[in-house]
């Protein structure tokens, strides 16, 4: 008897859902099948129209890996936690530090309990595996999301109208503002903007940008959170041009906004001196092998003027490994010049760096 | 006496039907006898799917016959063929559609992962063959069948990959694994993996060809050869080593990395030579640039001299004074090394 009653149910449950989902048009059509109404009548599901699903103030994420920058980071996190848009994390980071980097923050987070969170991690890590962590440790619900480094102080202001550009322009992945070079004396050094106005930039014009490493090398970028990170997919993992291949990345995807008014400043390296010769072998092999990885890329999404490039970027790449090498002869380092020297025939030889090229297409279309 | 741990061998597919008699029935004639064979095609357009579905047709109780709507790219394919194994499959093995297995090759791995339980991975030695089954046999990596104790061999990888074509992994050790994945490689992603893993646990040899290896004539690396991508992705996989090796306190393994270096230079004149046979001058003048920068003591060295010279020379010209100059630089290795010290000769 249990059974037969659960057949027949089954098939009321069944007629309904069929019911239910015919077309209006067919439901029209009589059929002579009574449904009884009361316990079967098709649910009332309210799909999520478009508006309810606008959030109005989304979270934004900004995370801060710290090492060994005591000195720095207390201005850093105190220009990110006093902007001006309520709806904000910051998650600081402490990468196995051995100076006060830790003690810093913690002091920090007793008094911005709201929006700093502070975690730690018990061995080093490097720019991928560091980003996985820090990303992996923030809110899931940031809709939008930036790195920030310990030497980076931004503007007020800077999160709310990067913000603006996302919200309003759907096609722009990223919005990358302009920067300024705060020296060590405190004086700003203003860096020619790259385009005379806030615009909205094509994503391939980027993607040229970023392979010949022109237009502007310093960004402040706040993403779409699903666009960042998106490199990942890819076969490969970048250390010291994490940041750039994620740009790279995003701009393949859509649209970029830049932001004309300087919107954060960077503290100028204390090696303006020169880079250890090991360390700048490997980020020039680097930067090499991200150059081979952008034309692969480029290559598979269709984008060919971007990818024909590539003789041209490593060209450019050769040139900067000789001016390298010039340097490093100066400082009285031949071993290191002779290295970088032949680096740099090995990437084509270039002649000595031709002064800096400004970017020569202007954006297809501007925005005020 | 108990049960032998159940092993899972997974086979992805693409267009390989030509040789998928010779590889299904290699895994499903293993004399080991609990195995489980995954087989994925990963949406081929040749008769890969009927074949193994003829296998499974015979062998119900030991093949499982995927296949994918549509294509999803190679690395996602063996990824799927690992999520889709047996949750009490400890063990796993892949093996690539284009290879096969000697029948014993599953319970010699099996013998030195249940005898020695700190093992993590198993490599097995290869035999070549080419496409029309012409067999060349090779010279293995270590002269015994051995377990490497785990950091001994990584500073072996530091300094070398080994080239086999199969590996068998014990679960535990491949899961543990993720924490140290902060990096890919397109082109040395075995040499990869398999320093991982030995991160992870001990390492064991098996120097008998249980393996054999499909060579294709079209060679996928020629490109990454020609524009350098080779030496350069390995110049940072070995950084990566290096990395790896630091967080997880190994000094005597990243203490190697300036070797290493410098043995990327010399291997940058056997791809100048190769590349002159193939009549590729401008790459091979690119090798020989990139070579002292990763090698500075090579700018007095008579083979990178001389390759300098022959670059210059017209192609016949070219290929004699080659002759010479490999007499001195053999092109690969000509001996078996012994295992490092502390390993447990089998």
């Amino acid at each position: 008897m249990y059974w037969y009653g659960t057949c027949i149910k089954i098939t009321w449950v069944v007629l309904a859902v069929v019911l239910a989902r015919l077309p209006s048009s067919a439901a029209d059509v009589k059929v002579t099948v009574t449904v009884p109404s009361i316990r079967f009548q098709s649910p009332q599901i309210v799909f999520p129209i478009a508006e309810s699903v606008i959030v109005k103030n989304p979270l934004v994420t900004i995370i801060i890996p710290a090492s060994q920058c005591e000195a720095q980071l207390p201005r850093c996190l105190k220009a990110a936690l006093e902007q001006d848009y309520d709806n904000l994390q910051i998650w600081a980071v402490d990468n196995f530090s051995t100076d006060h980097t830790y003690d810093v923050l913690m002091d920090l987070e007793k008094h911005y309990r709201n929006r700093l969170f502070v975690a730690r991690l018990y061995s080093r890590f490097n720019g991928y595996g560091l980003n996985q962590r820090i990303l992996g440790m923030t809110n899931p619900r940031s809709l939008y999301l930036q790195v920030l480094q310990p030497s980076q102080l931004l503007e007020p202001g800077c999160v709310s109208q990067s913000l603006a550009v996302l919200e309003s322009e759907v096609a722009v992945k990223y919005v990358t503002a302009h920067v300024d070079t705060l020296a060590s004396d405190g004086t700003v050094r203003v860096s020619p903007s790259a385009f005379p106005e806030d615009c909205v930039i094509p994503g391939a014009e980027r993607m040229l940008d970023l392979l010949l490493d022109r237009g502007p090398r310093l960004f402040a970028s706040l993403y779409r959170s699903e666009m960042y990170g998106r490199g990942y997919g890819e076969a490969y993992v970048f250390d010291a041009y994490l940041e750039m291949f994620h740009q790279f990345i995003a701009a393949s995807m859509g649209e970029v906004g830049y932001l004309r008014r300087t919107q954060c400043l960077v503290r100028e390296s204390p090696a303006e001196v020169l880079p250890d010769p090991a360390q700048s072998m490997k980020v020039l092999v680097e930067r090499y092998v991200l150059i081979q990885a952008f034309c692969t890329i480029a290559r598979r999404i269709g984008k060919d003027e971007v990818a024909g490039q590539l003789p041209q970027a490593v060209q450019r790449l050769g040139a900067q490994c000789r001016a390298l090498a010039a340097r490093f002869l100066g400082a009285g380092d031949p071993e290191a010049a002779q290295r970088c020297e032949f680096l740099g025939m090995a990437f084509g030889g270039g002649e000595p760096l031709a002064p800096e090229e400004e970017p020569e297409n202007a954006p297809a279309r501007g925005r005020a | 006496m108990a049960e032998h741990p159940l092993v899972t061998i997974i086979i992805p597919n693409y267009n390989y039907g030509r040789y998928l008699d010779e590889c299904l029935a290699s895994a499903v004639g293993q004399t080991y006898d609990r195995l489980q064979v995954i087989f994925i095609d990963n949406c081929s357009t040749d008769d890969s799917y009927e074949i193994a579905m003829t296998y499974r047709q015979i062998y119900k109780d030991r093949i499982l016959v995927y296949r994918n709507d549509e294509n999803i790219g190679g690395s996602r394919n063996s990824l799927k063929g690992n999520m889709l194994m047996d949750v009490a499959s400890e063990y796993h093995i892949y093996l690539s559609s284009d290879d096969a297995f000697h029948p014993t090759l599953v319970s010699r791995c099996m013998d030195i992962m249940t005898g020695h339980p700190g093992v993590g991975s198993v490599l097995v030695h290869r035999e070549d063959v080419d496409e029309h089954g012409v067999v060349t046999e090779l010279l293995p990596f270590y002269n015994a069948n051995c377990v490497i104790p785990s950091v001994r061999q990584m500073e072996v990888f530091m300094m070398a990959g080994i080239g086999v074509s199969t590996q068998c992994f014990r679960k535990k050790a491949a899961e543990h694994r993720g924490h140290v994945h902060d990096f890919k490689f397109d082109i040395a992603g075995d040499w990869y993996s398999n320093f991982c893993m030995a991160t992870e646990g001990d390492m064991g040899y098996i120097k008998d060809p249980l393996c054999r290896y499909r060579s294709h004539s079209c060679n996928v690396t020629s490109a990454a050869v020609k524009d350098m991508t080779n030496v350069l992705e390995h110049f940072m996989l070995v950084h990566a080593f290096s990395d790896i090796a630091d967080r997880l306190g190994h000094a005597s393994v990243s203490a190697r990395l300036p070797a290493a270096v410098a043995k990327l230079g010399s291997m940058c004149l056997r791809y100048a030579s190769q590349l002159l046979h193939a009549g590729d001058h401008p790459a091979a003048q690119r090798y020989l640039d990139l070579a002292p920068a990763l090698m500075p003591e090579l700018t007095g060295n008579e083979t990178w001299l001389g390759l300098r010279d022959c670059v210059r020379l017209a192609p016949v010209d070219c290929l004699n004074q080659l002759q010479k100059i490999e007499l001195k630089a053999p092109q690969s290795r000509l001996v078996s090394y012994d295992p490092p010290p502390g390993s447990l000769i089998l």
